[in-house]
């Protein structure tokens, strides 16, 4: 019965029916969106709307920091949890507690969490009164940028620390030992054994922080609103304006942009992943 | 050298109590102002008082929430039923969806599979103007159809699932089957049990996801009244600060239970995911 034809339709049907619906042909409709003008007819305009987007000040400047952002972000995130799952490899008590919450962030709620940060980062908050008595409203300032690479890697390294953990546990012990007897130090071995066996995982791990690092939009959204400061205007604000003012096209050519970003970093991500595998085998 | 790795575990302990406590303060901080009485956070933060924490104990911004002003625990009931339904479904749908892909067979498998994959991929603010569209065709802006729909049918659960069906022998469906099994009866007498861990992550992390949703809202539901406690929270700047405190506790509560009920699935779920 498994190998009959289309035995998995049944199955399968709601998923993709779903996935068509609402994410696949909703976004085909968007491309074409991106390519047109017009209310109700629309008509071709080639690559206007992509000259208009990619003219837009804020555009840039929402692109601008958002690249500013994962490359600030990502390899932060990823240099502090490899070393801290490195740390949490020698014996200790209370490792897996320290695990537990490291992980704990990634539960909570943003909304919450940004409840707290302006309490305590705003003009009246507790900074300024009680350890600066300054006026500095560091929600409102460059200062904004930093507490959302703070939060990112708060939310976060738990989460990376769980899977090179994991992955650390994996290498033979074997390895190390045979290193040790040929008079390796610990930062040969790390250089020669760790590091490269790891590579694949620090792959999958970019992958994921990749994914994670654009829901940082929502930090920057709570902390902010819709108008924050000029350094965390980022392109879910970009977004959010445009459809205040239901401006489709820019809205869709943004998507469009964005997703092929995405794509191309993805499958360059994949390909780097798979071949990272098979030089580890 | 055995002495030496004492010493540094010691070091490291230190360290990551430090960092442990870094990562909390914020819930702790939260937690302990949520016992304070109104009036007391109100002068900690008009400036009459200085001091991070509140000197006495009171239960009076609970009572306010719980008993008296109804509004907040509704909202609470109808972010968590929301939440229930949409990680619920995606479980199910990522379920059946994951076992086709994994051990059946239909049409196009191969494209739809790699298809989902890209659309996982993909931040939220790429599809959410093709969400949009769809949802304004169906009049369903402005209603919590239009933020639970979309999220049960989020690709992330079908390729999660499919990858945890991967690793099952296929024999045990052949058996099944054998046994006059159909295919919905082994899935969830076989397969599900089997996978066990891999479903709770699933549902948990689906869980905290929509708890945790914030641009969708922001832009299908018009009325800010019908907000979600997800993004309700962040918005309440202004109003009384202890009430803010005790909804942050509310806002904490589902998600702290699912995590200490679920923590060894979750640890073992996450870690699990790279071999995959």
């Amino acid at each position: 019965m498994r190998s009959k034809k289309n035995s998995g339709l049944p199955l399968v049907l709601p998923a993709l029916l779903g996935f068509l619906i609402f994410y696949f042909i909703p976004f085909l409709i968007t491309i074409w969106y991106s390519f047109s003008f017009g209310i109700g007819a629309r008509e071709f305009v080639g690559l206007e709307n992509y000259k208009n987007v990619l003219g837009n000040d804020l555009f840039l400047l929402a692109v601008r920091n958002t690249l500013r952002f994962l490359m600030t972000g990502i390899p932060a995130v990823l240099a502090l949890s490899f070393f801290l799952a490195l740390l949490l490899q020698i014996p200790f008590r209370g490792e897996r507690f320290f695990r537990l919450s490291f992980l704990y962030p990634l539960m909570l709620p943003v909304a919450s969490i940004v409840m707290v940060v302006r309490l305590f980062f705003e003009k009246n908050g507790m900074l300024n009164r009680i350890f600066f008595e300054g006026n500095t409203d560091w929600v409102n300032s460059e200062w904004a940028f930093w507490i959302m690479v703070i939060l990112f890697l708060w939310k976060n390294t738990g989460y990376h620390i769980l899977i090179f953990f994991s992955g650390l546990r994996m290498i033979p012990k074997e390895y190390y030992e045979n290193a040790k007897l040929d008079g390796a130090g610990y930062f040969k071995c790390f250089q020669s054994i760790t590091f490269p066996l790891m590579l694949p995982i620090l792959g999958f791990n970019f992958l994921l922080s990749m994914m994670n690092s654009f829901k940082c939009f929502r930090e920057a959204f709570l902390i902010g609103g819709t108008h924050p400061h000029d350094s965390i205007y980022l392109l879910q604000h970009f977004m959010n304006n445009n459809f205040e003012n239901l401006n489709y096209q820019r809205i869709s050519v943004a998507s469009v942009i964005m997703f092929l970003a995405v794509a191309c970093i993805g499958i360059l991500a994949v390909i780097l992943y798979r071949q990272g595998k098979r030089a580890a085998k | 050298m055995k002495k030496r790795h004492k010493h540094y575990s010691k070091l490291i302990f230190v360290l990551m109590l430090f960092l442990a406590l870094l990562v909390l303060a914020p819930v702790i901080y939260m937690v302990i102002n949520s016992f304070a009485h109104p009036k007391e956070v109100m002068y900690m933060y008009n400036g009459e008082v200085l001091g991070l924490f509140p000197q006495k104990f009171s239960l009076m911004a609970y009572y306010k929430i719980l008993f008296s002003e109804p509004d907040y625990l509704l909202k609470f009931w109808r972010s968590l039923g929301m939440c229930l339904i949409i990680s619920t479904g995606q479980t199910l749908i990522g379920c059946m969806a994951g076992v086709a892909f994994a051990k059946y067979r239909f049409i196009g498998k191969k494209l739809w599979l790699s298809l989902m994959a890209l659309f996982m991929l993909l931040p939220i603010q790429v599809t959410l103007f093709p969400n949009y569209i769809v949802l304004e065709k169906m009049q369903m802006i402005d209603s919590y159809k239009a933020l639970v729909i979309p999220g049960i049918f989020a690709p992330f659960g079908i390729i999660w699932m499919t990858l945890i069906f991967r690793t099952m022998p296929t024999e045990w469906i052949d058996a099944a089957s054998v046994d006059g099994a159909g295919r919905f009866r082994t899935l969830f007498s076989v397969l599900i049990p089997a996978g066990k861990t891999g479903v709770v992550t699933l549902f948990v992390l689906s869980f905290i996801d929509s708890w945790n949703m914030v641009e969708q809202p922001m832009i299908f539901i018009r009325e800010e009244v019908r907000y979600p406690l997800s993004v309700f929270l962040a918005g309440m700047t202004g109003t009384n600060v202890s009430l803010q405190f005790v909804c942050g506790i509310l806002s904490l509560l589902p998600v702290t239970l699912l995590f200490l009920a679920f923590r060894k699935e979750l640890m073992e779920g996450i870690g699990d995911s790279v071999w995959r």
